[in-house]
């Protein structure tokens, strides 16, 4: 076997696919969601949410909470850890900490874009919609196993009277602005053909929307915010796009050498189709194996063209950020091993179902 | 002085352990600085990692300060 031959094969490929890949509108619809995400890593007061896992809270309230607010709680999936074992030791009940657990890297707004640009709106909405109401029915179902297990510890939470420290309609709409940009940008030709229409040459619609509304967002952000909180802004987002950006390079690469060398008989004859083994394999391998933020999309995408089904590839979806085996050995430790267990099972249950019901009704 | 950093090992938190050094080294200050990374000793301290604690107070958590507010921080505690 010719290994230097392979070698630059392999590096054609990686480079191939990142190049077809980052196109304009990719680009800077990715730009703008680092921007967001560096606005809610920066503007949104965390001890506040926080406040709502603690121990006086209505249940039903920190369900909710706990289920959606991993995406404004830990934008970097390091802090979910963490922050999993401190509600859950002061108090917030196994239920809703463990809903947190598996939301936040689930519930993850980049993720889910991502999946939408790369896989379809369709399997976007599905995932965000599985992401948060599987979390739920995970903390309640731990809450039901291990209920004689409550821990009432010190919960304060400093400095949680905010949610963040400007009036509330600028930030709302401060989100909005490049929320609706993020939506423009990435607007499928199929589904919305008015904002492809072409001004002159590749310049579109959906580009002068763009920038009409990042003009738009400049002159809000000059007028409403202090200069410390642009630059706590501009900060974050740089951080985070360090963090990220390289990433999402290496999960495509990934990608492109899966597609390359990855034969297809073998993807098809574990995980294709929408066999409850299918997606039970899919799912439990999104358990235990490690996806950095964001690599899980495109080697998804990948799997799909080797024909992975839409099932298991959903379940792979939902099962693969949240959970890997360091993962698993953290929870262990905080929780102990009968309750990390429980929960990986759980989770791989769930995720089978789910990658079932997707793969029913995306035919 | 005692400084605590609570951190897993993310690159996060290892920016934070590099700041506080610096911090240190311009203050030329006498402060040992201990470097927390137990999952479950972390959770005692801090909701949101990083986090630094000065003479066992918290004083930054869920967030990467400059090395100008770790300065201010320290003065306080000089």
């Amino acid at each position: 076997m010719d290994i230097v031959g392979t070698i630059i094969y392999a590096i054609q490929v990686m480079y191939s696919t990142i190049v077809d890949y980052l196109n304009l509108n990719r680009v800077i619809a990715i730009a703008i969601a680092f921007f967001m995400a560096g606005g809610i890593a920066s503007m949104i007061n965390k001890n506040f949410i926080i406040k709502y896992f603690g121990p006086e809270t209505p249940k039903h309230v920190s369900y909710i909470v706990a289920s959606i607010s991993g995406c404004v709680l830990a934008v970097c999936s390091c802090t979910i850890l963490p922050l999993f074992a401190s509600i859950y030791r002061r108090g917030a009940g196994i239920g809703p900490a463990t809903t947190f657990l598996f939301a936040g890297p689930a519930v993850n707004v980049l993720a889910i874009f991502y999946s939408a640009a790369l896989l379809g709106w369709d399997i976007g909405f599905i995932r965000a919609f599985f992401a948060v109401s599987m979390s739920i029915v995970i903390g309640l179902i731990m809450a039901a196993i291990f209920s004689s297990d409550e821990k009432k510890r010190k919960f304060t939470v400093r400095n949680a009277d905010k949610i963040t420290s400007r009036p509330g309609y600028q930030t709302a709409i401060f989100f909005l602005i490049q929320f609706v940009m993020m939506l423009i940008i990435s607007a499928s030709p199929k589904l919305l053909p008015l904002f492809s229409v072409p001004i002159v040459g590749g310049f579109l619609v959906k580009h002068l929307l763009t920038i009409l509304l990042g003009i738009l967002l400049a002159i809000s952000v000059k007028k409403w915010f202090k200069p410390e909180e642009i630059k706590s802004w501009l900060n974050e987002t740089w951080v985070l796009c360090k963090l990220v950006f390289p990433l999402l390079i290496f999960g495509v690469a990934v990608a492109g050498l899966m597609n390359a060398f990855i034969p297809p008989e073998y993807v098809t004859k574990y995980v294709g189709g929408n066999s409850i083994s299918a997606n039970f394999i899919s799912s439990f391998i999104g358990a235990l194996m490690y996806f950095a933020t964001l690599t899980e999309v495109p080697i998804i995408k990948s799997l799909i063209t080797l024909g992975m089904g839409t099932g298991p590839a959903m379940a792979l979806l939902l099962s693969g950020p949240s959970l890997s085996i360091p993962t698993i050995l953290t929870i262990s430790k905080i929780l102990g091993y009968k309750k990390a267990f429980t929960y990986l099972g759980i989770v791989v249950v769930l995720s089978t179902i789910a990658g079932l019901i997707t793969g029913t009704i995306l035919r | 002085m005692n400084i605590k950093i609570f951190g897993t090992g993310c690159p996060k938190c290892n920016t934070t352990y590099e700041t506080v050094k610096k911090a240190v080294e311009q203050l030329n200050v006498n402060a040992e600085i201990e470097k927390i990374t137990d999952i479950n000793e972390i959770s005692e301290w801090v909701f949101v990692t990083p986090g630094i604690a000065i003479n066992d107070e918290i004083v930054f958590e869920g967030k990467v300060p400059t090395v100008e507010e770790v300065v201010k921080a320290l003065k306080e505690y000089m």
